[in-house]
């Protein structure tokens, strides 16, 4: 059927708008070689209708609201109105309401700033950049993903969704699929195209198959930073957003300095599990040498700027600048910095400035816009070249990306892009990786460059992440004290029935890369903590996990003398320095002491809280016992020193989902 | 909206929707009425509608629902001062911005006055529809119901706008 390049009809395919008999009618006529034009004009309407889709959005979120004047009409109005029921009270039902009433009235003066309630001072760093409530971000300005989101709900990257705050094109167009998240979704439905990777938890392994378990260490924070997004958002997380280690490891631990030759210190203890208290919780702690920002060796860093159209909203470009500002009040003379951004083309923007010089690089800081599409492979090649050029032996060489993950991925393959980053690791330049912005969040392409990059990840959603991350914690972002670290336990099986490692499930090593160099694993910085629990069944304890069949031609092993020492494990570490190539090792023995949830330290039942915090929000089969309102107590009782306040602000997003 | 269902209190629930709907609906009905504060007038007069509306049965239509009366209070109005203002490009300067530098707001206004200047060159029914598909994102058949066009001729407008507006957007910026 040949098919005039005018036809109606091509529009209305393009939009998804045909009945299944005709789309596939049209279908396979645009198939056909005689339909070539017709194909291209199919495209070009979905490239305007991308490009509208984007325009209109802009403007809906650059739109002014109703004024402050006639909100108070509508909310007196309410008064008059109201038919709310409240049950009779218990304190969590008085929590709830007290924890809605808060999010009402701070989300009724967005654009104000005001903050007056209890759980809202993580509300008012967003209302400060009240257009990221403004609404979902880019439109893939290819309609046929959207189609494709409407008719199969199974696709990765349309995960259930959170920052439909605002109202806009974004919100799905037909009824049929705002259906499909009609019930029992507690997550908004609405068209965002934000990716994570799936994370299947870790079991627990039986000791006698299993006695060896090995990952990398991971000191990203960014999904924690992410959460902590969706929950001030009134939304929760989708379960991939949610990785439970850099949610624990979003706080600084009390770990004591190393005190021998070794660049962080190895701490370990044992106490009772709270979800279930016949298990034991092994916590292994490691603690980076602090390192004197001031006495710091001299840096050459190159910031990698994504300027694609996609960052334009307040909440990417805008705090990104903010955030290379604050990073820049941290430099002197001894550092240069240099900028390449990536959209349309890519380009040197600043060549290698000394920061004594910081108006040169204000300047072009300033000069930053957006516009056109993401060219990240070119962008990271010129970035990681500049940085080699401008290489400084023992000091501290590094690219900042600084992107919302949307790279043109057709433009260079997923797999293209992983080997890229790999091959400029291996020049000794590390790397960092700031996330911002939602809606279109890629976290999973944010994550595995970091992963593959030795590199570290953050996700900075307000002005004081970044100044966490860029301000106090800047040495632990910037200078790499230990890389390649990994870590493997062996347990001993007259002491553990069977274990389970509490995340880092993106993270696991085969056993035999423990001693394998080339290898990769995760980078510490300076006076970075990095914890890892692990969950363990005593020898006594049932636990159900699948049989395995006996060995047909080996007999079952026999313990050894070692098993009868009454050590619970042995943790190992290997890591190299941060221009080495040979690893060096560390062994450590563990004697579980016997201490319950009170008896061990503050540090220790937070970091429980964390965890247990992170199974219910993934819903996890292993969460025993746990509840917001165990979180809540056990994160209250391991208060300790909490500087800035972020410990608090956890408890603050436990009561948020446990309103929800 | 699941989460949103799950809000008991009506004045909460309207709150919320409030704080959803009014940036969009508000630069909807300033497209077709001209200015900001009669825009905001018929969007207040929408959500006070809400009020009195019966929740359960508006909940499960609830953009189509809005648009919907805004279009009509948009209608009504104008019905009632007996003119209509055309929408001119001048007010893409008024846009406000909140924190952003000159640089940026320049290039913003730059991007969008391109693609929607020349929507405005576009005569009144094709803008409708096309903001109605492309800002609100609603199906041809929601078009219809609201703006009280056939499904077809819906279909033909927004044919007609996209081809309208093709040749120049081509080369615009991603």
């Amino acid at each position: 059927m040949k098919l005039d390049i005018d036809d109606q009809r091509l529009t209305a395919y393009a939009l998804g708008e045909l009945e299944v008999a005709e789309r596939e009618e049209i279908e396979k006529a645009l198939a056909e070689p005689e339909n070539a034009q017709a194909a291209k004009a199919v495209e070009e309407i979905r490239s305007t209708a991308g490009v509208l889709a984007r325009a209109y959005r802009q403007q809906s979120a650059e739109s002014p609201g109703l004024d402050r004047a006639r909100q108070a009409a509508l909310e007196q109005a309410g008064q008059t109105e109201d038919e709310e029921s409240r049950p009779s009270g218990g304190f969590s039902w008085r929590r709830l309401a007290f924890a809605l009433g808060g999010t009402f009235v701070v989300l009724l003066l967005v654009g104000v700033g005001l903050v007056s309630f209890y759980g809202d001072n993580i509300r008012a760093m967003y209302s400060s950049t009240s257009n990221s409530l403004a609404g979902n971000e880019q439109y893939p300005g290819m309609v046929t993903r959207q189609d494709q989101v409407y008719r199969h709900r199974s696709l990765k990257s349309f995960g259930p969704q959170a920052g439909a705050q605002g109202y806009d094109g974004a919100i799905v167009a037909s009824r049929e699929a705002r259906e499909q998240f009609a019930d029992g979704d507690p997550h908004q439905p609405g068209f965002n195209t934000e990716s994570y990777d799936h994370i299947v938890e870790n079991k627990f392994k039986e000791v006698a198959q299993n006695p060896l378990s090995t990952f990398s260490i991971d000191v990203d924070t960014a999904s924690y930073s992410n959460v902590r997004r969706f929950l001030a958002q009134g939304s929760m997380p989708p379960k991939d957003a949610v990785r439970i280690e850099e949610m624990i490891n979003y706080f600084d631990y009390d770990y004591p300095q190393p005190e021998d030759e070794h660049p962080f210190s190895v701490n370990v203890d044992v106490a009772e599990a709270p979800w279930k208290t016949e298990h034991r919780l092994v916590r292994i702690g490691l603690k980076g040498r602090e390192m004197d920002w001031d006495s710091r060796p001299a840096s050459n860093l190159v910031f990698l700027i994504d300027v694609s159209g996609s960052m334009n909203s307040p909440n990417k470009l805008p705090l990104l600048k903010q955030s290379m500002r604050l990073l820049l009040g941290k430099l002197d003379e001894r550092d240069r910095v240099a900028m390449v951004v990536y959209a349309g083309s890519s380009g040197l923007v600043l060549p290698p400035t000394t920061c004594d010089d910081k108006m040169t690089i204000l300047r072009a800081l300033s000069r930053l816009q957006s516009g056109g599409s993401t060219h990240g492979s070119a962008g990271i090649k010129q970035a990681y070249a500049v940085a080699r050029q401008n290489f400084v032996a023992e000091g501290n060489n590094r690219v900042i990306l600084a992107t919302d993950g949307d790279f043109n991925v057709g433009q260079t393959s997923h797999g293209d892009l992983i080997r890229l980053i790999e091959k400029e690791a291996e020049s000794g330049v590390f790397l960092t990786v700031l996330g911002f912005g939602m809606g279109n969040y890629k976290d999973s392409n944010l994550e595995m460059l970091a992963d593959k990059g030795n590199g570290n990840y953050a996700y900075i959603d307000t002005v004081q992440e970044a100044k966490k991350v860029l301000g106090h914690q800047i040495a632990a972002t910037l200078v790499t004290i230990a890389k390649d670290v990994k870590i493997q336990v062996e347990f001993n099986p007259s002491q553990v029935n069977a274990y389970r490692l509490v995340g880092y499930e993106n993270r696991i090593l085969a056993k035999e890369d423990f001693n394998d160099d080339t290898v990769d694993a995760g980078e510490i910085g300076a006076g970075h903590t990095v914890t890892a629990l692990y969950e363990v069944v005593p020898v006594g304890v049932e636990i159900d996990t699948p049989k395995v069949d006996a060995l047909k031609y080996q007999r079952p092993s026999e313990t050894g003398a070692a098993a009868g020492s009454g050590e619970l494990l042995t943790v190992k570490l290997r890591y190299k320095q941060p221009q080495g190539s040979k690893s060096r090792l560390i062994e450590r023995p563990v004697v579980d002491r016997g201490e319950t949830l009170r008896s061990a330290s503050p540090d220790f039942r937070f970091a429980t809280a964390v965890a247990a915090f992170g199974m219910l929000l993934r819903d996890s089969e292993y969460k025993g016992s746990a509840t917001f309102g165990m979180v809540g107590d056990l994160a209250a009782s391991g208060r300790s020193d909490d500087r800035y306040g972020f410990r608090a602000e956890f408890e603050q997003l436990v009561e948020l989902a446990e309103g929800r | 909206m699941s989460a949103m269902r799950q809000i008991r209190s009506k004045r909460k629930w309207v709150a919320k929707v409030v704080e959803m709907y009014e940036r969009p609906l508000v630069a909807y009905a300033r497209a077709k009425i001209g200015d900001v504060e009669r825009a905001r007038e018929v969007v207040q007069a929408t959500f006070l509608k809400l009020w009195q509306a019966d929740r359960a049965r508006v909940e499960d239509h609830l953009a189509q629902w809005l648009y919907t009366v805004c279009r009509n209070g948009v209608i009504d109005l104008v019905r009632k001062e007996r003119r209509m203002t055309p929408t001119d490009t001048s007010r893409l300067a008024e846009l406000e911005h909140q924190g952003t530098s000159p640089g940026e707001a320049a290039e913003r206004k730059q991007a969008i006055g391109k693609v929607l200047q020349a929507v405005e060159t576009l005569p009144d029914k094709q803008k409708e529809v096309l903001r109605l598909r492309f800002q609100a994102g609603f199906s041809y058949r929601e078009i219809s119901e609201i703006t009280g066009n056939s499904q077809s001729n819906v279909g033909f407008l927004i044919h007609t706008a996209i081809r309208s507006l093709r040749g120049e957007l081509a080369t615009a910026s991603e």
